[in-house]
């Protein structure tokens, strides 16, 4: 019975909101009972599913203690930094539930620029994100230099792909070839950068989106008839 | 130099060339870089047909027009989305149009409030909050906060960022849900973004999307262009792109800040840099496959 109710109660749902996507909405006080249930479906889950996505959070808190406050008890591989995770984690919440520093009231802000956890976002969070993938560059130039080799003929291809993209992708592309006469203009770099993008890519991108379309759909439907069990969690013996 | 000699030499240029240390390269683009922005290279750019796009879908909106836009990134995909959203945000302010800002992401907040202080508040001071534009912020939910708007904004947002409820004020007069609005606009990195909103708001109300991505994901959107995207700015280009089609469109207006196109030069040099350092890795490969054959 501990499986078997989510079991149905996963099925239920999964029929339900499948259904209201092919039910037509009806207009203001018009249609009949069935079509006002489907449309109370699907403005009312959403908006349920948005209550336990808050409650998601706590989850979210629960599990960072447990497995950072572990380590720090153990003092496991690198605790110091579960520790400075767990203070970090405290502090923020703490100045954020206080409303330390911004505009008080339940409706305060807590983001707000001149409360303490606007000025931790702008002095900490942001500098930190943006650092990291300002860094990214860097790697990318190294990996882009040791990839793209004339090793193969495929590693050819891709490396004359990448050259097109890469100067097509800024102005030098245009100024490079814009020389070309107009029965040439296919052969300018923006344009064939486009082309790159617009054609062969467009092409890999389709196929890729109707395969995990089509997988999503098998997934739903083993989750709806119960042979998914994972989400569940463990089964109890 | 005998030919012994000579044939090591060209062996150690051409194994130096084909191996170069890392950090040669990270010296090279870090100085690069810092040069063309200290020397505040420009380029002009045009737009291409995707941009073109969606500038022409604001440009065309009648006056008053409301439009969705909805800011789902966060710092470290700033540099490339925020000139999209202010270039974006100060067409929709010379249009006269209608702006809802809102986020699907928890820093979407601190991204808000950039664009407000710096283009709203400071550049249209006449157009003003609560009237022409509104920042309604982030909310929990993903996906299913876009889902839930669709049908009434109400159940999600009953005030806005500063408290204030929604039912008083002007810029959501006539605006119950998404399906009332003309144009959503949704800047994003990452998920919930663009596709979201595409599935979730476009395709089920049928309200036009129009989108900007980061460079790298922007690819991933092109099968939605031009049917459930109907205008997309692919990175920094295309934010740079959006710029030079408003100075074009709107020739008498001054950009007060024009972060992309002023980046389009270093990321122009750096871009070269790139090529070289894999060009002069294929041709220390070449030499290196020579000199095997020769021996």
């Amino acid at each position: 019975m501990r499986s078997r109710a989510p079991q149905l109660l996963v099925a239920a749902v999964g029929i339900l909101l499948v259904l209201t996507a092919f039910v037509p909405r009806p207009a203001p006080g018009a249609g009949n009972a069935w079509q006002g249930f489907f449309a109370y479906i699907d403005e009312n889950f959403s908006v349920w599913f948005n209550i336990m996505a808050v409650f998601a959070f706590g989850l979210g808190a629960a599990s960072l203690l447990g497995v950072h406050g572990g380590r720090v008890r153990r003092r496991g591989r690198d605790w110091p930094y579960s520790l400075a995770t767990l203070l970090a984690f405290g502090v923020t919440l703490l100045v954020g539930l206080l409303k330390l520093g911004g505009p008080p009231g339940l409706t305060g802000d807590p983001a707000d620029s001149a409360s303490i956890l606007g000025r931790i976002f702008a002095a900490v969070v942001s500098p930190l994100q943006a650092s990291m993938f300002a860094l990214l560059a860097f790697f990318v130039a190294s990996a882009s230099y040791r990839a793209f080799r004339v090793r193969t003929r495929e590693a050819s291809a891709l490396l004359a792909a990448a050259l097109v993209i890469l100067i097509g992708r800024t102005p030098f592309g245009s100024a490079l070839t814009q020389w070309l006469p107009e029965p040439l203009a296919f052969l300018r770099l923006e344009r064939l950068s486009l082309w790159i993008v617009q054609v062969p890519n467009l092409a890999g991108q389709r196929a890729i989106m109707i395969g995990i379309a089509l997988g999503v759909v098998a997934m739903s439907l083993r989750l709806i008839l119960g042979l998914e069990r994972g989400v569940l969690g463990k089964e109890r013996p | 130099m005998t030919g012994t000699e000579h044939t090591a030499g060209s062996s150690r240029r051409a194994t130096g060339l084909a191996t170069l240390d890392r950090r040669w390269i990270y010296l090279a683009l870090a100085a690069a870089i810092a040069l063309s922005i200290v020397a505040r290279i420009r380029f002009p750019d045009t737009p291409s047909p995707l941009v073109q796009a969606a500038y022409d879908r604001v440009e065309t909106l009648p006056p008053g027009a409301s439009i969705v836009m909805a800011l789902d990134y966060s710092p470290s995909s700033r540099p490339e989305l925020e000139p999209m959203a202010f270039a974006i945000a100060r067409h929709a302010m010379l249009r006269g149009h209608r702006l809802i800002l809102l986020s699907t992401w928890d820093t979407g907040n601190a991204m808000i409030a950039r664009l407000c202080t710096e283009v709203l508040r400071r550049e249209f001071p006449e157009r003003r909050e609560g009237e022409a534009w509104v920042a309604l912020g982030y909310k929990s939910g993903n996906e299913m906060l876009i889902n839930a708007i669709r049908q009434d904004f109400d159940s999600m947002y009953a005030s806005d960022m500063e408290g204030r409820s929604c039912a008083d004020l002007a810029v959501l007069a006539g605006v119950e849900s998404l399906a009332d609005c003309t144009l959503i606009v949704s800047l994003s990195s990452g998920t919930p973004g663009l596709k979201e909103w595409v599935l979730f708001a476009g395709d089920v109300t049928g309200v036009p999307v129009v989108g900007g991505s980061t460079g790298v994901g922007t690819p991933e959107f092109l099968p939605y262009f031009p049917r459930q995207i109907r205008g997309l700015l692919g990175g920094l280009k295309g934010a740079a792109e959006y710029e030079a089609a408003l100075e074009l469109g709107h020739p008498d207006f001054h950009q007060r800040t024009m972060a992309a196109t002023d980046g389009m030069g270093p990321q122009a040099v750096a871009h070269s840099l790139i090529v070289l350092f894999i060009v002069l890795g294929n041709v220390g490969l070449l030499l290196q496959r020579r000199q095997r054959r020769g021996t």
